[in-house]
């Protein structure tokens, strides 16, 4: 993610619109510690999905803006495991 | 003497979490489900500097197997996905600890690196991060500085090794550990373990760290004047600490008795050579089957000269250690060989008088001198030599600087020479965690109380012993006895105090693995004293079946050891059996037989009666008039 997006992100925040940030990989998870980028987009207010896939999210977010338009309750909602679409742990097994 | 001795306390705590993963703190009891070979490469750091011990364990060529399963590991143990954040859980447990202990909490949380070579992380770093600074602790009215109170994590379980392979379970590895250090400020061996019992009953009142066997490391430095600072690790037991201290001071003691020794034969360093010799056509002959398999493998036997050391190596420095055996680790160590002799133990090991007695005319070896073989493959023979020489040029010198690991029994052994400077460099990949005054506040509003103000309110509550008391908050069963307590006025606290104090240590010094007694297994012991099933008299043993059967419950070792008891049919048979023996006795005294023969029957059933009952059968016998 380039810088010149950040502006355009700061301005999406600041007007509620939520901002994800999912993983391509199948198996794994976000990290956004690691980077600089990471960290910036952190404190820009991105929200990091764990393990979800950006499929996944991307239908989950539909569902969860039908049934609240909070963006708090948004964020929980998308962060709360519902059909194990998130895990806290990336199993082993998957790995090996 | 100037005996100085800090102590560095590690404990594991109970969090539902690991520090760095979501993953729960249990080890696990399965076979492990993935087994995983790597190897640790050194490289060189942001200074261009490859790290000489990362380099040392490198050369050994060693692998290394992780063993892991998915219930109590993910994939940040194996270090494929980036530590999660610090758990907060354990934060707080520290947090807690470090106020009870006065210490200064941090503004911010740094975690930091630490490289560790033994393969124990899976990283080649133990995360370790300091949590607060400059505590203090009362110990008899002396205050012992507390240094540092900080958070790691627990290195993965050794479960094997051998000369090319070392084997870690990472169930273990990332399970919190508190470690509090305090200042080099203990003066002798009791107080070291009374400072260890008083921090360890700190811990404890958060009710948030494990117990038992593993859950508890104690680290220690220990100095004397003119000796050496050195650092044992791995102390497992709290009974251990003094008795480890002792066994340094007599070790460093008896050292420095070896360096006047030496000094007084006018040894000097520069008379101790590296000038090796080979030796394998005079002993190729020998029945020492460490020697016979060095040569089968193509190796070599190689010995060198400690002039002025006769007689020396044979010294004891602690119990069944001797200077040799100290000479010999060494060489165990750099040299990585196991077949190490030196000649104040020879002959012997299959070596026999007439090779002993060529090996010292190769040697030029006088009465006062003494000799160090080595059998394994050259190269390493030629390292170990190498340890041999430095090693005993150091004893002229006194007490060389050492990391040192405690044996069970207190003794120790040469682990590695001390770090220089810290090997710690910024974990980059966890943010750090600000500590706000509100929630030091909020932790300072709910501490858990101190030992001392628990024992004195059991004291008064059940009515029980200060001194009962007092060791009841020292023992793993505090919790467990307000539970047992709970059952009712069926059973006296003061002997159910006893027993989880007094007997549970009695039978621990017995070797009965009382570890293996859970809560359940002693609340249903005392439930069933409670309930007349079985007698007080019958605990113990039943205790040390369960002991031994610990998937078993208290009931089926009730049947198995027949400690049920006794009923009215069967009562009355003992009693006439008893009386019938007695018969004279009886006839003479009548009525006032009572007691003495209550006393006979109480004896015969072992306590499986109730005197109630007992005495009510006696009656009706011996005053037949009343029933
Ligand atoms: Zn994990």
């Amino acid at each position: 993610m380039s810088k010149y997006c950040y502006d355009s992100i700061r301005n999406a925040v600041k007007n509620d619109v939520p901002i994800f940030m999912t993983s391509q990989t199948i198996w794994g998870r976000v990290d956004m510690n690691v980077y600089v980028t990471g960290r910036d987009l952190l404190n820009l207010g991105v929200v990091p999905l764990e393990d979800m896939i950006p499929e996944t999210a991307l239908v989950k977010l539909m569902w969860v803006l039908g049934q609240t338009r909070s963006i708090d309750k948004v964020h929980g909602l998308m962060l709360q495991p519902i059909a194990g679409e998130i895990t806290e742990r990336t199993a082993i097994t998957e790995a090996a | 003497m100037g005996l100085r001795v800090g102590l560095e306390v590690h404990r594991q705590l109970d969090t539902r979490h690991k520090l760095f993963c979501e993953c729960p703190t249990i080890l696990s009891t399965k076979p492990p489900t993935l087994t995983l070979e790597r190897r640790l490469r050194p490289t060189q750091s942001e200074l261009g500097q490859v790290d000489p011990a990362a380099l040392f364990e490198f050369n050994k060529g060693r692998a290394i197997n992780y063993e892991a399963d998915p219930e109590t590991a993910c994939l940040v143990e194996l270090d494929e996905e980036p530590p999660h954040q610090l758990d907060p859980e354990a934060v707080d447990i520290a947090l807690t600890i470090s106020l009870l202990l006065h210490a200064r909490p941090m503004d911010e949380v740094h975690v930091m690196r630490k490289v560790v070579i033994d393969g124990s992380n899976t990283t080649g770093f133990q995360r370790t991060a300091i949590i607060s600074l400059n505590g203090k602790l009362d110990v008899d009215r002396k205050e012992i500085p507390i240094q540092q109170i900080s958070l790691e994590e627990d290195a993965g379980r050794k479960t094997g090794e051998n000369k090319n392979t070392v084997i870690f379970r990472l169930d273990r590895l990332g399970v919190p550990l508190i470690e509090i250090a305090t200042g080099p400020v203990i003066k002798d061996a009791q107080e070291a373990g009374r400072v260890a019992l008083a921090i360890g009953q700190v811990l404890r009142a958060t009710k948030k760290v494990k117990r038992g066997l593993g859950s508890i490391r104690q680290d220690l430095n220990v100095s004397i004047e003119e000796g050496a600072l050195i650092e044992i690790k791995g102390v497992q037991e709290l009974d251990l600490v003094s008795k480890a201290v002792e066994l340094e001071v007599q070790r460093q003691t008896s050292l420095l008795q070896i360096r006047d020794e030496l000094r007084s034969r006018k040894v000097k360093p520069a008379d101790l050579k590296e000038d090796f010799h080979e030796l394998t056509p005079l002993v190729s002959r020998s029945e020492s089957k460490i020697v016979q398999s060095a040569l089968k493998l193509g190796g070599t036997v190689q010995g060198v000269k400690l002039p002025g050391f006769g007689g020396l190596l044979k010294r004891e420095l602690m119990p069944g250690i001797r200077l040799g055996t100290e000479i010999a680790k060494r060489a165990a160590y750099w040299g990585r060989v196991a077949g190490v002799f030196h000649s104040d133990e020879l002959p012997g090991y299959g070596i026999g008088q007439a090779e002993v007695g060529a090996v010292a005319k190769k040697l030029e070896c006088g009465p006062s001198d003494a000799f160090v073989i080595i059998a394994d493959y050259k190269e390493n023979v030629l390292d170990g030599l190498k340890a041999v020489v430095e090693r005993a040029r150091e004893a002229i010198a006194g007490v060389p600087e050492e990391t040192r690991t405690a044996n069970p029994d207190g003794t120790t052994y040469y682990m590695r020479p001390r770090p220089g400077a810290a090997r710690m460099y910024p974990e980059t990949d966890v943010p750090p965690v600000q500590i706000s005054s509100d929630r030091i506040r909020q932790i300072g509003d709910n501490l858990p109380r101190m030992p001392e103000d628990i024992a004195r309110e059991i004291g008064s509550k059940y009515e029980i012993s200060p001194k009962l008391a007092a060791q009841l908050v020292n023992s793993e069963y505090l919790d467990t006895f307000g539970e047992i307590a709970a059952i009712g006025k069926d059973i006296a606290p003061s002997f159910v105090a006893t027993v989880l104090t007094e007997s549970m240590r009695s039978l621990a010094r017995d070797q009965v693995p009382v570890e293996n007694l859970d809560d359940t297994h002693l609340k249903e012991v005392f439930r069933l004293v409670a309930e007349g099933k079985t007698a007080k008299e019958s605990v113990l043993e039943i205790l040390k079946w369960l002991a031994t059967h610990p998937t078993a419950n208290a009931a089926s070792a009730v049947d198995q050891l027949n400690l049920g008891m006794i009923g009215r049919a069967e009562l009355k048979g003992v009693i006439s059996k008893v009386l019938e023996s007695h018969r004279s006795l009886v006839q003479a005294n009548g009525a006032k037989a009572l007691g003495k023969m209550m006393n006979l029957v109480m004896a015969e059933v072992r306590g499986r009666a109730d005197p109630k009952l007992v005495t009510e059968l006696l009656r009706t016998e011996l005053e037949p008039d009343r029933g």
